[in-house]
């Protein structure tokens, strides 16, 4: 187990540090606040990624992508971080749909849907909860129904991030009548007449998610994904990618402990016992978690993640909730922020934490997390 | 509980059911809602704890806390609190007159200056609640033979308006060397310090955390009664069940402090250490309160159009305002350490002692 970066990352850290300080300054910033228009801004910023030959780059070289390892993989979200890289906007299309269809899909659909991905053309969203369904995901009641050569989707799915913007949609439905094993996975077409997308207004006053009404929807046989009623495998592959980029991915602990050390020198409480203490705490938590981290992408090489991803997000969780809140704390009335108001400069700990907050529901709550670990880690009963 | 304060309480917890429904309380939000204040402020809600010579309702201290903490199970969107226990407070004392409407109070950052009969009022008077709209502000202002009480238009400075976590307003209000007129200022009574406001305040604070915490307990115990996952209701999972027995205990824990300070007022002592040990309690329990709360709802309980957020927003505000509990802690602290090792088992003990001595750095 080696805990550093190996000889191969510290040089491919080293070229995309280079990489990005020449590449960022081109684009126009500032970044626009609005996804319509972050939708442009970003494409532009894929398109210079690409060319550089870092799309896809979890994804195999076969389609395009660089084969990289999950280590080089949390090496380019660290510098992309640390250099203040643009919104991933399709961080869906390139982190969750296209490894599954790479993992599961035919020949014809990687030939059809990795390259526009990869460029950055189509932008992808996730219909898998619904009102109904949410932890108990098998329990989701969105229907598919024979159509001549395909299937009518009618139901409602909710917290699906950047639906305004997408052009597809990986989606659950019921098939079938029995838990899990009437669910198929399908690659939905988003722009087409019976699909209704209503924002979502959070507490942070953002819409980042939204509600999908689906009303007879037409997906034609050749999305299905694997095969009719194999849904829910694929979904569980899916989800363990969402879990490896919660735990690894644009979080990134060891920047936001490097800028709380900061406010505590800049707030001249540093010689406070207490907030030494804390500060200690705090930092020897985000080591054991980058550790930990190291010790899982060491495990796993270039693998399919498994259950063991529910531990980073378990244990980064409180971390990052922990942090926001301390940062507040010592922030005093300044740190928090209105709602609507910039949530950067010294708003960023509020989103912060806001994030945290939502990071313990995303992606599978909290106890849903312990449950993976008990049942599939631990091998504990049912 | 007195039967009084019980009429009290069940009297404002039926007009709040009826006035400050969810709707009322998110339609405030970067509005004033003149109608809920109305109502209120003809029942006497507002003035509750003010002398009735003054026009107030001659209630207790600790009754008109008990109000604002219920207030605030409803998230009443109305300085409550401020219009009496500190505006008011600050007037009836000095012998000025306390105005009808919302009323604010400041205490730090603001000077006066006394020149042959004129008085003139220089300085920052930072995050007002409700600023923008106070008929008056009560400001508690340093002059060069003491401590002053003006009462003051917020027009006559520059309003900065601002709000907190909660979308609340709070506005600060510049002074440029503002003359006071002549039956608007009075010196300060002696009673009446800045590190008294400071109680006030933080009390104030921990009652209404109390409060909220209380009402997004009953939420989350009715959402996880209601939300079915798995076939069941997800109160049945045990993992939900021992969150939902957490919050209880925070629950549980920031009424208990409050009502410890409550008590003390009650008794008729300053409870400098009891406001302090509330301040501190009920800060804790607000951001745990507030983590479980959410969790419970998972994320339906994040979206505008749910109400918890309009509980769990202002726990999070109030747990800074008037004094964080890293501050209320190093008070009590200093306090502890003043008063001796001897000091402590009673300190904490017994409740019907009487008030500790000042720490010369309690008051900063």
């Amino acid at each position: 187990m080696f805990f550093g970066d190996t000889e191969e990352e510290a040089q491919f850290r080293a070229e995309v540090r280079t990489w990005l300080e020449a590449t960022l300054p081109t684009l126009p910033w500032p970044e626009p606040a609005g996804l319509e228009d972050r939708l442009v801004f970003f494409r532009q910023w894929q398109s210079l990624v690409h060319e550089a030959g870092y799309a896809g780059l979890s994804w195999p070289a076969e389609y395009g992508g660089r084969g990289a390892s999950l280590g080089l993989q949390a090496v380019f979200a660290e510098e992309l971080d640390r250099a203040g890289a643009p919104d991933r906007v399709n961080g869906i299309g390139e982190g969750f749909a296209g490894m599954t269809i790479i993992e599961h899909g035919t020949d014809a659909h990687k030939s059809r849907f990795l390259a526009p991905i990869l460029r950055g053309e189509e932008i992808w969203c996730q219909l898998f909860s619904e009102p109904g369904a949410g932890s108990d995901l098998a329990g989701l009641q969105c229907r598919a129904e024979r159509d001549g050569d395909g299937y009518r989707i009618t139901g409602q799915k909710v917290w699906t991030s950047r639906g305004q913007i997408a052009d597809w949609a990986i989606l659950l439905a019921r098939t079938s009548g029995k838990r899990h094993d009437g669910i198929t996975y399908f690659l939905f077409p988003m722009k087409q007449e019976g699909v209704t997308i209503r924002p979502l207004t959070q507490i942070t006053g953002d819409a980042e998610f939204n509600e999908v009404f689906l009303e007879n929807a037409f997906v034609p046989d050749e999305c299905i994904l694997g095969r009719v009623g194999d849904g829910w495998r694929l979904a569980k592959a899916t989800l363990g990618y969402e879990r490896v980029v919660i735990a690894t991915g644009r979080m990134n602990i060891q920047k936001w402990l490097g800028e709380l050390m900061e406010l505590v020198r800049e707030s001249g409480q540093g010689e406070d016992p207490a907030v030494r203490a804390r500060v200690a705490d705090l930092w020897g938590r985000a080591l054991v978690h980058r550790l930990n981290g190291a010790r899982a992408l060491t495990q796993l090489g270039t693998g399919a993640p498994g259950p063991e991803s529910s531990v980073g997000k378990l244990f980064m969780t409180p971390l990052a909730s922990d942090i926001a809140d301390f940062a507040l704390e010592l922030g005093g009335l300044d740190a928090r922020v209105a709602p609507g108001a910039e949530m950067q400069g010294d708003g960023r700990w509020q989103r912060m934490s806001y994030m945290a907050r939502g990071m313990a529901i995303a992606g599978g709550t909290t106890q849903i997390q312990k449950n993976i670990v008990a049942e599939r880690v631990l091998g504990l009963p049912r | 509980m007195s039967d009084h304060r019980h009429l009290l309480l069940d009297t404002v917890g039926r007009m709040l059911s009826e006035c400050c429904g969810p709707d009322v309380v998110g339609a405030a939000e970067g509005s004033w809602p003149a109608d809920l204040w109305r109502v209120v402020e003809a029942a006497g809600l507002p003035l509750a704890a003010v002398d009735e010579a003054a026009g107030g309702g001659g209630a207790t201290v600790a009754d008109a806390l008990t109000v604002a903490r219920l207030a605030a199970s409803y998230a009443a969107p109305l300085p409550l609190g401020e219009t009496g226990l500190l505006a008011g407070h600050l007037l009836t004392t000095a012998g000025l007159a306390v105005p009808s409407g919302p009323l604010a109070a400041a205490w730090t950052g603001v000077e006066v200056r006394l020149d042959g009969g004129r008085c003139v009022l220089s300085g920052r008077a930072d995050r007002l609640p409700w600023g923008r709209v106070a008929s008056r502000i009560a400001v508690l202002a340093e002059g060069a033979d003491g401590l002053h009480v003006c009462s003051v238009e917020p027009s006559a400075g520059t309003v900065e308006v601002g709000s907190n976590v909660a979308g609340e307003p709070r506005d600060s209000v510049v002074f440029h060397g503002v003359e006071i007129a002549a039956g608007d200022h009075a010196r300060a009574a002696a009673e009446v310090t800045r590190a008294a406001l400071d109680g006030r305040g933080a009390l104030l604070r921990a009652a209404q955390i109390a409060g909220a915490i209380t009402a997004a307990t009953r939420l989350t115990v009715i959402y996880a009664g209601e939300r079915q996952q798995f076939g069941r209701p997800i109160a049945k999972f045990q993992a939900v069940g021992q969150q939902l027995a957490l919050l209880a205990a925070e629950e549980a824990a920031a009424n208990a402090a409050v009502e410890l300070a409550l008590a003390a007022l009650d008794a008729g002592r300053d409870g400098v250490d009891e406001i302090a040990a509330a301040k501190v309690r009920a800060g804790e329990a607000a951001g745990s309160a507030a983590e479980i709360a959410h969790q419970v709802h998972g994320a339906i309980g994040f979206t505008r159009e749910h109400r918890l957020h309009h509980l769990t927003r202002r726990l999070w505000a109030w747990r800074d305002e008037y004094g964080s509990e890293a501050i209320w802690a190093r008070r009590l602290g200093e306090r502890a350490l003043t008063a001796g090792g001897n000091a402590t088992w009673t300190m904490i003990t017994d409740t019907s002692r009487s008030a500790a001595p000042v720490a010369s750095g309690a008051t900063t």
